[in-house]
């Protein structure tokens, strides 16, 4: 699952990106610099793959491209996407490139009707706007109209009254196109503009306030998403990514995989996925450049850097030949349900294909929620036209069921064997995980508090302005 | 969705009642479950993960694996015994002039005797249906290939078989549709061989495959980690406990340690209800409104001829007295060598290709045909314990395990028996399971056509060696069981001479259905999984047929 | 539905009918070398190698050639070794004496007189992981037994991964060694088939049948690598 961006692309979304992939391998994009001879439609294709339009408007397994029906799930229910392809009738045939810019960058309908933020607008809002001018050539020129609606958003009351996103929007919505910082390189810039116009990583990565909005103080700063937690990525050594070399950041976001370090799974596999490994060299190396100078925002609970962890494992000499109840429940089920394929010493195939488990950013995280998703609901991340998958151990695997407690069971073992032994991992945190992650205060107060508040979106504007600046003055 | 109805004391009524919940059984309920059905599936033996066996087999003496002790690895229900080897518990007593050839490794288990197969999912060819008709020997079946075909096409679906798209490797090639998947990529070993043997009429053919090496769905892609058998670590292959996890999804119900007993029948001869014996030996009924027994070839035909009642008082399903009888395997001998030069076999998947010129051919109106198995499982563990028994220490033995290791083949050929009455599992007069019900006894004779058919087999594995520059040649002269049973319920259009119609359902009882290798009439020479798997669906249906023109 | 969750009986809560049950099947299963009493496996002894245990290493070092055998292994397998066979201790201490003089395994092996036996069980303990070569004979090691050292290279050890999916389409690794050696007479090879026996009956070595025409050609080789 994945939280307001990304997902699973169907087969011809996946047809459509590789078709894009090599129309890439001619096109090196500057948006700031545009080539005049470049036709506009073709470097609109490749923003739309660097901002990851169809991970949320092509549905999987084999939706249209850009005909929506995505549901995307969000705290406060499905939100299902749009279609934006160019049919007049069910899609955005009719928009005006005014129209197209404010969906885009306000969240605001053709219809004057207001998007939930599961479109990223608050990112796309910096878009310049030759870029909005090229994404909507486009979208109008090369897009195939499909001639079908997308799926309605439901919601339950309050947040079924969309009007009340304007309250949202004016609270936390920075309508502000992207300016250069004079004093950063060109390509730091370049970055900056890539990671939060377009790759929008700040979605995931920063923490959201009680009104879901994006702290800005903690930029990047890491922050739960449903099961997943999106890491700390600012360039802090302990806690962030100040230790990673560029070759190693600039690989994991090409392919989603630095053997012996880092492998991304859920929503970040889907990014790689989907649009990062069709980012020229050049983007690549901008967003690593821009991601090694983000502002350091270090966690006290971060005694050393996730992929400093953990060591090879010798156990297999002391229990091979015992009977299970010899074992700790843990080790016992590690090396009947795992070791196949990580081995017994941990450390993976030779070749990388099977991760190593110490040194590894998911199993030295202060938090276990990587590594117990992973367990769940394992990996999948096509790159290259080459899938790497990993089973997941959840209701209805292909190896075996685990239960809540045999999760949390090998999950505690991994962590002491491979990673962080001051984490320990309980069934209920497993229960958490596999029933969607924790749920942030706004979809719980959504239960409860909707019967009281018959006075309408007025006064749950009023009462969010009162959260807000009590939140706002704590220390 | 439809779910069995349970009682306060532990019965239990559904539309359909399973017996067994191997592959068969379970393709077959997870059909009638998707098709709104209410199933329970009742099954003799334990339910445990998949972590647990691939641990036992860790775990397990060097002799033991060296040996393929295939079964130790699973525990048994104390209740639900079924063959063991290390040492041998005798639960079937085997006689007759081959009675050794039918020692049979079949597991009592929720999700059967896949657990320990090694997913070669073989098509019969469509002479192997006309055995009489074209050669004059063993039996016809009820059926043609033509009518079975889209069936192997749904169980190579269900199954997520890879194999060749290229037609020249096909066996046979007449298909309606291609495989899912194409064939698994051929390793050095089984390159070189056939660029070695194939010019001299020698027709080496990859194995189609229960696996792939790209995901199916959500399956994990097959890592080569050559163990198949006795357990797949990673699920990467084909295990019937996959179609009884899609069938619990769609409302099955599977109840494990329930060991059937009893059958009833009303005054038309109708199945009404089926008895089992839970752990603490209660006996609970299961009443239905159609029944497949689909528990093995040995235990389901042990099953209808325990359940004799007064209405049926040779047994059930078998007023034709052919329940039993008809005791098929794919008898079968090894051939080893070392090879002039490394073949490295043991990488990837533990079956690969397979040598199918002898499949077929005018001489199988005289003597059987034959396959031939390159097997791939590694032969690290032969060859150190041969370099061991040669007295060598330090690199001498090091290379010599690395040599022996390399340049060691066996082949594993299976022959083909016909169908033969006097080939007879019976009930023990003298030997009891723990619930008192009498173990199976088989009497077994290959028959002088399996004999003639072995001559072949020694002057084609020599010319094969001879081209592979073979020393050590050995073969053995005991013919080994394939576990590949068939024969004791068997096919046919005459209620007078065989147990089931052509869609496995019995001549006796128009509710009752014994689909699988039990009903299969000709036993070519090729693993008989799929064979079975599309009988089930077949099977599966005519059941829903039954039910959509509301003859049940 | 109606799934076990865990792994086997042994679980530490909820004891219920059918866990307690579970666990009296530990007894059932047969074809196990698994024990429960551990052949030294206290994590205590492992920090205090008694000199006995350090002798059993210095031993199977000598004897094996393997200067890196493992100690927790080693501890293990001396006492598997010793409940399996009597005097246990004193044949290593008979070993000690014969290895101590220095050597390599094949120099051992020619002076060891009547200890030959007791060498060479020794090794094939160290190769195959288990005590001995007989039905559920005591075991010690299954990825960490020696025999699947010569061929790590090209070989997985099965049920470990060994590549990514599709590994095995690559070239096998050169051999390395000559692909004969004169050696004495070799014994039937065991063949897989499923049931208890030293070795199942077979032919005498068989002549083969000698190909009309050479039996390939070398242009026809799918792969780079070849050797002959």
């Amino acid at each position: 699952m994945r939280r307001w961006s990304g997902k699973g692309l169907g087969l011809a979304g996946r047809v459509g990106l590789a078709a894009v992939a090599l129309l890439l391998s001619r096109a090196v994009v500057h948006a700031q610099s545009v080539d005049a001879n470049e036709p506009i439609a073709e470097r609109g294709r490749y923003l739309a793959v660097a901002a990851d339009c169809a991970a949320c408007h092509t549905a999987p397994g084999g939706g249209k491209p850009f005909a929506g029906g995505y549901g995307i799930a969000s705290p406060l229910g499905a939100i299902y996407s749009t279609n934006i392809t160019p049919s007049r009738d069910f899609g955005i045939g009719t928009y005006s490139e005014a129209q197209f810019g404010r969906a885009l960058r306000e969240g605001i309908r053709g219809d004057g009707a207001h998007l939930y933020p599961a479109m990223p607008y608050t990112s796309y809002t910096k878009l310049t706007d030759a870029d909005v001018h090229a994404l909507y050539v486009y979208f109008m020129t090369d897009v195939k109209p499909v001639e079908a609606p997308a799926r309605r958003t439901v919601l339950p009351f309050p947040y079924n009254i969309r009007a009340t996103m304007a309250v949202w929007n004016a609270l936390f919505l920075d309508d502000r196109r992207f300016e250069p910082e004079s004093g950063k390189s060109v390509a730091v810039n370049r970055g900056h503009y890539l990671a939060y116009a377009l790759a929008h990583c700040d979605t995931c990565h920063t923490p959201r306030n009680v009104m879901m909005a994006e702290m800005g103080g903690r930029a990047l700063g890491g922050a739960s998403l449903s099961s997943w937690y999106a890491p700390n990525i600012t360039s802090d050594p302990k806690s962030g990514l100040g230790g990673w070399s560029d070759d190693d950041l600039a690989r994991y976001l090409k392919t989603g995989d630095v053997p012996g370090k880092a492998q991304a799974g859920g929503p970040m596999a889907e990014a790689v996925e989907h649009s990062l490994q069709y980012l020229n060299d050049d983007d690549i190396r901008a967003i690593v450049a821009y991601i090694k100078q983000v502002p350091a925002i270090a966690d006290a609970a971060d005694k050393a850097p996730r992929d400093t962890y953990g060591k090879p494992s010798d156990r297999e000499a002391a229990y091979r030949g015992l009977d299970a109840r010899a074992l700790v429940r843990g080790e016992r089920l590690f090396t009947g349900e795992c070791a196949a394929c990580h081995r017994p010493t941990g450390t993976g195939s030779p070749d990388g294909y099977y991760p190593q488990l110490f040194h590894n950013t998911a199993v030295g995280a202060a938090r276990p929620d990587n590594l117990i998703s992973t367990i769940l609901m394992g990996v999948r991340r096509e790159v290259g036209g080459h899938t790497v998958y990993m089973p997941g151990f959840g209701s209805g695997s292909y190896v075996d069921s685990l239960s809540d407690q045999d999760i949390a069971d090998i999950s505690t073992y991994v962590e002491q064997q491979f990673g962080n032994p001051a984490v320990r991992v309980s069934a209920e945190e497993v229960t958490l995980i596999r029933t969607g992650g924790p749920k942030p205060l706004i979809a719980r107060l959504g239960a409860f508090a909707v019967p009281g508040m018959i006075a309408g979106v007025l006064m749950l504007a009023g009462a969010a302005l009162l959260v807000l600046r009590r939140v706002g003055k704590k220390p | 969705m439809a779910i069995p109805e349970f009682s306060t004391t532990g019965d239990v009524s559904a539309d359909v009642v399973v017996v067994g919940s191997g592959v068969v059984g379970g393709m077959i309920a997870n059909e009638l479950a998707s098709a709104g059905h209410s199933v329970v599936i009742l099954e003799a033996g334990l339910r445990l993960k998949r972590a647990q066996y691939v641990e036992n087999w860790r775990n397990m003496s060097f002799h033991n694996r060296l040996h393929s002790d295939f079964q130790g690895l699973y525990p048994q229900s104390p209740l639900a015994q079924a063959p063991l080897y290390f040492p041998p518990n005798d639960y079937v007593g085997l006689s007759g002039p081959n009675g050794s050839a039918f020692k049979q490794g079949y597991l009592r288990t929720v999700g059967g005797t896949t657990w320990h197969w090694a997913a070669s999912c073989w098509r019969h060819l469509p002479v192997d249906f006309e055995m009489k008709s074209r050669y004059g020997v063993g039996r016809d079946w009820a059926i043609s290939y033509n009518d079975l075909e889209p069936y192997y096409c749904r169980a190579e679906e269900e199954m997520g078989v890879s194999g060749p798209h290229d037609v020249s490797l096909q066996s046979p090639s007449e298909r309606s549709r291609p495989y899912p998947r194409d064939m698994i990529p051929f390793g050095y070993g089984d390159r070189r061989v056939a660029e070695i043997v194939n010019p001299h009429g020698f027709h080496l053919v990859p194995i189609p495959q229960g696996r792939s090496v790209e995901p199916f769905g959500d399956r994990p892609a097959c890592c080569g980690n050559n163990n198949c058998q006795p357990i797949c670590p990673i699920g990467a292959m084909y295990n019937g406990i996959q179609h009884i996890d899609r069938a619990e999804a769609r409302g099955a119900v599977t109840i494990a340690e329930a060991v059937v007993y009893r059958i009833d029948t009303d005054e038309n001869n109708r199945v009404t209800a089926v008895h089992w014996y839970d752990a603490e030996r209660r006996s609970h009924k299961a009443s239905g409104r159609t029944f497949v027994l689909a528990c093995n070839g040995i235990e389901t035909p042990r099953l209808l001829l325990l359940a004799a009642n007064a209405r049926n008082p040779n047994g059930i399903a078998n007023s034709s007295d052919q329940v039993g009888r008809n005791m098929m395997d794919h008898s079968g001998v090894h051939a080893s060598f070392q090879a002039s030069e490394p073949l490295w076999f043991g990488r990837g998947p533990a079956q690969s290709s397979c040598i199918v010129g002898p499949r077929d051919g005018d001489f199988r109106s005289r003597y059987s045909a034959n396959k031939m198995i390159l097997n791939n499982i590694s032969q690290v563990a032969p060859a150190t314990e041969q370099a061991l028994k040669l007295g060598l220490v330090g690199t001498e033995l090091d290379d010599e395990i690395r040599r022996r290791a390399a340049c060691g083949v066996d082949l594993s050929i299976s022959l083909e028996p016909l169908p033969d009455p006097d080939n007879r599992l019976t009930l023990s007069k003298t030997r009891k399971d723990p619930l008192g019900l009498a173990c199976p006894d088989i009497h077994y004779d290959v028959g002088d056509y399996v004999r003639n058919g072995l001559d072949a087999v020694n002057t084609q594995v020599r010319q094969i060696a001879g081209l592979l520059g073979g020393t050590e040649l050995r073969i053995t002269t005991d013919y080994n069981a394939n576990n590949h049973i068939m024969g004791g319920t068997i096919m046919g259009t005459d209620p007078r001479d065989s147990v089931v119609d052509g869609n496995c359902r019995s001549h006796d009882h128009g509710n009752l259905w014994l689909p699988g290798g039990g009903a299969m009439p000709s036993a070519s020479v090729v693993n008989t999984t799929l064979s079975m798997a599309a009988l089930g669906l077949r099977a599966a249906d005519s059941i829903k047929a039954d039910f959509e023109k509301g003859r049940v | 539905m109606n799934r076990h969750s865990d792994v086997d009986g042994a679980e530490p809560a909820s004891h219920s009918g059918m866990r307690r049950r579970s666990l009296m099947m530990g007894t059932v299963v047969a074809g196990f070398s698994v024990v429960l009493g551990d052949f030294g496996l206290s994590e205590h002894a492992a920090c205090a190698a008694t000199v006995d245990d350090g002798a059993f290493l210095s031993v199977s070092r000598a004897v094996t050639g393997h200067a890196d055998l493992d100690p927790i292994i080693a501890r293990r397998l001396f006492a598997a070794m010793r409940a399996t066979f009597p005097e246990y201790r004193d044949r290593i201490g008979r070993l000690f004496d014969l290895v101590a003089q220095g050597g390599s395994p094949k120099e051992i092996l020619a002076r060891s007189g009547d200890l030959k036996g007791d060498l060479l069980a020794l090794i094939a303990a160290w190769y195959t992981g288990s005590v001995e070569d007989r039905t559920n004979a005591p075991m010690v090691a299954y990825d960490d037994a020696l025999m699947y050292r010569p061929t790590r290279d090209g070989l997985p050890v099965p049920t470990y991964c060994f590549g990514r999916p599709g590994w095995w389409a690559e070239p096998p690794p050169p051999l390395g060694i000559p692909v004969r050696a004169s050696l004495p007479a070799m014994p039937p090879a065991p063949v897989p088939q499923g049931i208890e026996s030293r070795t199942p009956p077979q032919t005498t070595p068989l002549g083969t049948i000698a190909p009309q025409s050479p039996p390939h050609s070398p242009l026809h080789s799918p792969l780079p690598h070849r050797e002959l």
